[in-house]
């Protein structure tokens, strides 16, 4: 009766395109305590702490693998023996052989991706029952031959056929320089440039202060720890090794924050190691079904997933202000206001990012320079990353997504709230938003 | 290098381990296990004595018409009557007919292909029956002669052979390949090559002494002959056992081309395969090579032996007469004698019969359960659970791990993961299979929400919580409760009646015991009790799993420390009663080594742990055994429970456990010798016989108390749970061996000096009246 009342009032909402499509559901979802970089997963591959994941959240649900129609996984820096990382995920993970899977990336929004191709595959009726999920290592990242010694290598086996001449050859015009690997940088590849710097640009345009954003870290950061010792993530974060700690978090305080210089625009900048995310390795998956087939299959689902946006602007001006856009567009086409919102997920890259994206929403300059003149709203802060954010917790760049989505599903449950908004930013200026709604059991 | 490059690999078969609780890891590993069960397929009915050979043999009943292609290559197809190919005299026969009939007379055949019809084997094996059943073993000679005649008519027409393998070709099997000229064989994961006679205390007896280490090398050669292990296709092919690696669906055509190029001479294959590298020179080819070699190789059979068995040294022989002798007859003469003598000796005797003995074990006939079992819950993630969780996630079950927080749950996985990732390591696990047995565990703590939703699906669940039967209850009401109906439960007891567990059952009838040993995975027996009340079904059901997770299984009945511990008791008083005697704790130590047990009883303790010895000694004692658990004082061990002495656990139990020695301490020493209340200058052999008399007449008193069913169960109870010599095939097989009057005579002689603890058993008392044995034709039990 209950489910009826909640479907007709969520009718209310949607879009008429989407009022004829299947429900779709996120039914469960887990991560692996998010850990910096080289600290507990230092000896897994991304693939091992990917299939860790989706083992975790079969053993949290009870499903039988069997009954998986497709597996899908995120990840950013990928290791070239991994490159469809989700099927050899899937595989090792006890999942049938028989199940297909593909890898999906779109940096930080990655596993965003992959859960909204789970309800595009569901609503298509490709699938009903689709594991998402999402991960990211930098204990391991592809540490290379610079582009000079990869040419000589690839050309060495026709070089060899030449004698001596050849290798000489080989080795002609190499400097010393060129034996120096090189590592991947957190840069974009069109702009060159390196995403603290743009995100303290953008900080600067929208005004936000140093002070507002170290305040907004030690919140992070204090939101997190209170989660944790409160045992609000027990069942969300599935124990590693017996233990379920996020060894990211770490409470502290304004003045100790404050304190630290800045990391990318130096020295007058605002951005620090502080205030920015961390490198964090992590995975994360949920599992997400057709309404009908999770109710057949006696699951308890979490909540709907009602609408959701893609979004892509100027990466060379405002690189991560998609969330900002994102947002726009699913309140727009879910007919909601930011008051009918009662949890927000928001991801944090930088505290400055998010701060610049909540004043943009809640500014009527910009909304007259792009949305004609209508406000995307006000973000009630009190509702917003309550149990901790990328700051605090960490973000493994492919796994972030689905975090945002199992915790604000938990929310919504455990606050009774009705709406979830999630966003988030992505290298390239791209932007990600999504609307969830409690599923009443 | 040289000790290491021989010693690295050469583990012998019943090898002495270094630490093992009850101690047959290694002679686990390297020889009985199921694994063995397959290498040499027996169980053939005796039909074929060597007299039928006078009738014509029957080709068809083992080999496919022969083929011959346009291009000359004649093919042989290997199709016996039974699922494997196996040489038996019979098949011999036949072998040596189609040879002569079908081949030799042809001049268009330019070469031959050997391949079997099989699915998935080649030869298994030669068929053990044939030699067991032959009671005059030099008759086995002419027999071996005429199979060397075979091969040596077959290479006389001089033309290539080939030999393509896929599946197991073993023993004979590999003889036969290695006779040909060229071998191919498939990448698939059932082919293997080995030769494992000196599993069964023989040797390779059809030319294989002689015709694989000039092939492969001589330090090669040793380590597969002195291990019996199997050579898996990656390998063989780069230690030159074979020439080409194809997969399954190419191996006949491989076969077919590589025999056509060996005929027109597109391949040249030269002895041995690959030129020798330096070291392999330097070790075997030159005198002082050689006498190292020589001395390590033996060294490191007497290391893992101790020089009990007789087959290691023979097997050492024939290649040392190989290696100076070039004439070929006389070489494999010389092999097969050695065959022959090994074939009469008791230790093959032996460790056929514990080969046929585990055979056997692995049917029960308690009928078959109705649901076949799939998902395995184990309680408890502790170390017996953790290595009942690993060995069931290892063949396929799906296990249902729980532990009640997740800290003990952790540490449950982090011992398997170990476990694996050693494997891993050693390249005996693939990481696909590595991810698929981490899959199949599903760890379940109280806090997963879904632990009882999982446990619906439990088929068979074992319960390795603490020892206490409150405790046992209340798991055993909580999980009842949330298992389906048709789930067996199995609680894993050393010292708790099964029907007291029971009694707290709503399910009495599904609920039977399984005992494991500690390390699980190592241990190789697993006991099954049913309690009064216990179905038979119930116990099918344990049987098959534990079968299934390669355990060798023998059901025993519900009394005091089952069959294992309850023999070990009096074995346990025995020992403090001759330290009360003066016999040192060396002497201990050395006299049951020097028996054949893995490890020496003070040893044994400390591994052990001597408040877990002390307790099973003290149940034991307050137990149903009366006065055979006497004659000793047990407050040896538990005083020294009282000092915090426990064992190697601790650093300090009879032993000090510093670093890599363990020494005895002067305190010790003193302790001992303050225990000690007169000094009867006992020797080994006194040691010897009054703990072996007292645990292998509790052994015969179970037989006689039907808590075993038969001295099969009997003698692979005790060599798999506490290591008793294998070489003397158990404590039934021994007494038969050493004569059952004389064994009474000498306990009686025992009971008078000592008391009663050493009196026989009835049973022991009958069969020496009668003069009837425990094993063989003329066996009380016809067994």
């Amino acid at each position: 009766m209950l489910r009826n009342l909640a479907s007709a009032s969520s009718r209310g909402f949607a879009t008429a395109a989407k009022s004829s499509a299947k429900n779709i559901v996120v039914v469960d979802g887990i991560r692996l305590p998010f850990a910096m970089q080289s600290t507990i997963y230092n000896d897994l591959l991304a693939v091992d702490l990917q299939r860790l994941a989706l083992k975790a959240l079969l053993t949290k649900t009870a499903l039988d693998p069997a009954m998986v129609d497709y597996v899908l996984c995120g990840t950013v820096i990928q290791e070239t023996k991994t490159s469809n990382i989700a099927r050899e995920a899937s595989m090792g993970a006890g999942i049938p052989l028989s199940v297909p899977s593909h890898t999906v990336t779109q940096a930080c929004i990655s596993s965003s991706v992959a859960i909204c191709t789970a309800a595009e595959k569901i609503m298509a009726g490709q699938a009903d029952v689709v594991i998402a999920g999402g991960v990211e290592t930098f204990s391991d990242v592809p540490i290379r031959f610079s582009r000079k010694v990869r040419q000589k290598l690839i050309g060495a086996p026709k070089a060899m056929k030449k004698g001596p001449a050849g290798i000489a050859g080989l080795l002609k015009g190499l400097k010393p320089g060129d034996l120096a690997p090189e590592a991947p940088a957190i840069a974009n590849y069109t702009t060159g440039e390196v995403m603290g710097v743009s995100s303290d640009r953008l900080s600067a345009k929208f005004g936000v202060s140093r002070e507002d954003m170290d305040h907004f870290t030690v919140r992070s950061h204090g939101n997190a720890a209170k989660a944790h010792e409160e045992n609000w993530y027990d069942g969300e974060v599935m124990p590693f090794n017996g233990s379920n700690a996020e060894n990211g978090i770490k409470p502290s305080t304004y003045e100790k924050v404050s304190s630290l210089n800045p990391a990318f625009v130096k020295p007058y900048g605002t951005h620090t190691a502080a205030n920015s995310s961390f490198l964090t390795d992590g995975a994360s998956a949920s599992l997400i079904m057709s309404e009908e087939k999770a109710l057949e299959l006696g699951f308890k689902p979490k909540s709907y997933i009602r609408d959701w946006a893609f979004v892509a602007c100027d990466p060379f001006e405002e690189l991560l202000l998609g969330p900002t856009y994102g947002a726009k567009k699913c309140l727009d086409s879910m007919n909601l206001k930011m008051e009918d919102i009662g949890v927000f997920e928001i991801h944090e890259a930088f505290a400055g990012q998010v701060l610049s994206n909540l004043t943009a929403m809640n500014s009527q300059a910009f909304a007259d320079q792009r949305f004609n003149g209508k406000k995307v709203g006000e973000v009630d802060q009190s509702k917003m990353n309550t149990k901790g954010g990328s700051l605090s917790l960490g973000h493994p760049f492919g796994a972030t997504g689905s975090r945002l989505v199992s915790t604000a599903s938990n929310r919504l449950q455990k606050e009774e709230e009705r709406f979830a908004l999630l966003a988030a930013c992505a290298d390239g200026g791209l932007g990600h938003a999504a609307i969830l709604e409690r599923y009443d059991n | 290098m040289l000790r290491r490059s021989i010693s690295k690999s050469i583990r012998l078969a019943a090898s002495r381990p270094a630490a093992s609780l009850h101690a047959s890891r290694a002679f686990t590993r390297a020889s009985y296990t199921q694994k063995s069960a397959t290498l040499i397929a027996a169980s053939r009915s005796f039909s074929a004595v060597p007299n039928d050979a006078l009738s014509k043999p029957d080709v068809s009943k083992f080999f496919r018409p022969v083929e011959v292609t346009p291009t000359g290559v004649a093919i042989v197809r290997l199709d016996g009557p039974k699922a494997m190919n196996t040489i038996s005299f019979e098949f011999s026969a036949a072998a040596k007919e189609m040879w002569s009939t079908e081949i030799a007379p042809r001049s268009d055949v330019k070469s031959v292909v050997f391949i079997s019809a099989k699915k998935d084997n080649f030869i298994a094996g030669a068929d053990i029956q044939d030699i067991k059943n032959m009671e005059d073993k030099t008759k086995l000679l002419p027999i071996i002669e005429d199979g060397i005649e075979f091969f040596k008519d077959m290479k006389s027409k001089k033309i290539p052979m080939v030999c393509a393998i896929n599946g197991p070709a073993l023993g004979g099997g590999l003889e036969w390949a290695l006779w040909c000229d060229y071998r191919v064989c498939s990448d698939s994961s059932k082919t293997k090559m080995g030769l494992p006679e000196v599993k069964l205390g023989l040797l390779p007896g059809f030319g294989g002494t002689q015709n694989l280490f000039p092939l492969i090398g001589v330090q090669g050669a040793m380590d597969m002959m002195l291990t019996g292990k199997d050579i898996r296709p990656a390998k063989a092919k780069k230690m030159g056992l074979v020439d080409l690696v194809v997969s399954e669906h190419q191996l006949e055509s491989s076969a077919i081309r590589a025999a056509e190029d060996l005929a027109n001479g597109d391949i040249k294959v030269k002895i041995p395969r690959k030129p020798k590298s330096w070291m392999a020179w330097g070790i075997e080819d030159t005198p002082p090579g050689q006498s190292k070699m020589w001395e390590t190789i033996n060294k490191m059979v007497m290391k893992n032996t101790n020089g009990v068995y007789p087959a290691p040294f023979a097997i050492i022989e024939c290649v040392k007469e190989g290696l100076k002798s070039s004439d070929m007859d006389a070489r494999y003469k010389f092999e097969r004698e050695k065959f022959a003598e090994l074939a009469a000796t008791n230790e093959s005797a032996s460790l056929i019969g514990i080969f046929d003995g585990m055979t056997a074990l692995k049917k029960h006939s308690f009928g078959e359960p109705k649901n076949e079992t799939k998902n395995v819950a184990v309680l408890g993630a502790g170390l017996m659970g953790a290595g009942i969780a690993q060995i069931s996630a290892e063949k396929g079950y799906r296990v249902l791990l729980k532990d009640k927080t997740e800290d003990g749950l952790a540490k449950g996985e982090q011992y398997i993961n170990g476990n694996w990732d050693k494997k891993l390591k050693r390249k005996t696990m693939t990481m696909h299979k590595h991810n698929q047995n981490t899959a199949n565990i599903v760890p379940l703590s109280d806090n997963t929400e879904s632990w009882k939703q999982h446990f619906s699906q439990a088929d068979l669940v074992i319960e390795a919580v603490f020892e206490d039967i409150d405790l046992k209850h209340r798991v055993v009401k909580e999980i009842e409760d949330v298992t389906p109906d048709h789930c067996v439960f199995a609680t894993n007891t050393s010292a708790i009646p099964i029907a007291d567990i029971a009694k707290a059952s709503k399910r009495p009838d599904q609920l039977v015991g399984m005992h494991y040993f500690s390390p699980v995975p190592q241990m190789p027996l697993l006991e099954i009790i049913p309690h009064a009340g216990t179905s038979d079904l119930t116990t099918a059901a344990a049987y098959n799993v534990g079968t299934k997770q390669g355990k060798t299984c023998i059901a025993v009945k519900d009394v005091p420390g089952f069959y294992v511990n309850r023999c070990l008791g009096p074995f346990l008083v025995e020992v403090s009663a001759l330290a009360k005697d003066g016999a040192g704790l060396e002497l201990l130590d050395k006299a049951m080594l020097n028996f054949g047990m893995p490890v020496g009883p003070v040893t044994l303790a400390d591994e052990v742990g001597i408040d877990v010895s002390n307790k099973v000694a003290s149940f034991l004692s307050n137990a149903d055994l009366g006065v055979r658990m006497e004659g000793g004082d047990i407050s040896l061990m538990g005083e020294m429970v009282e000092k915090g002495w426990l064992g190697r656990k601790t650093g300090q139990g009879f032993y000090t456990y510093d670093g890599k020695k363990k020494t005895i301490s002067a305190e010790v020493k003193q302790y001992a010798a303050d225990f000690a209340t007169r000094d009867l200058g006992l020797t080994e052999e006194d040691v010897q016989n009054r703990i072996v008399s007292r645990f292998v007449n509790e052994a015969v008193m179970c037989l006689q108390d039907e808590i075993i069913a038969d001295p099969v169960n009997g003698d692979i109870g005790l060599i798999f749970g506490t290591g008793f010599a294998p070489f003397r095939g158990g404590p039934f097989r021994y007494l038969d061996t050493y004569g059952i009057d004389k064994y009474v005579a000498m306990m009686n002689g025992f009971a008078e000096k000592m008391g009663p603890q050493f009196e026989p058993c009835q049973l022991l008392k009958d069969m020496a009246a009668s003069g009837k044995k425990f094993h063989g034709p003329n066996s009380a039990s016809g067994l």
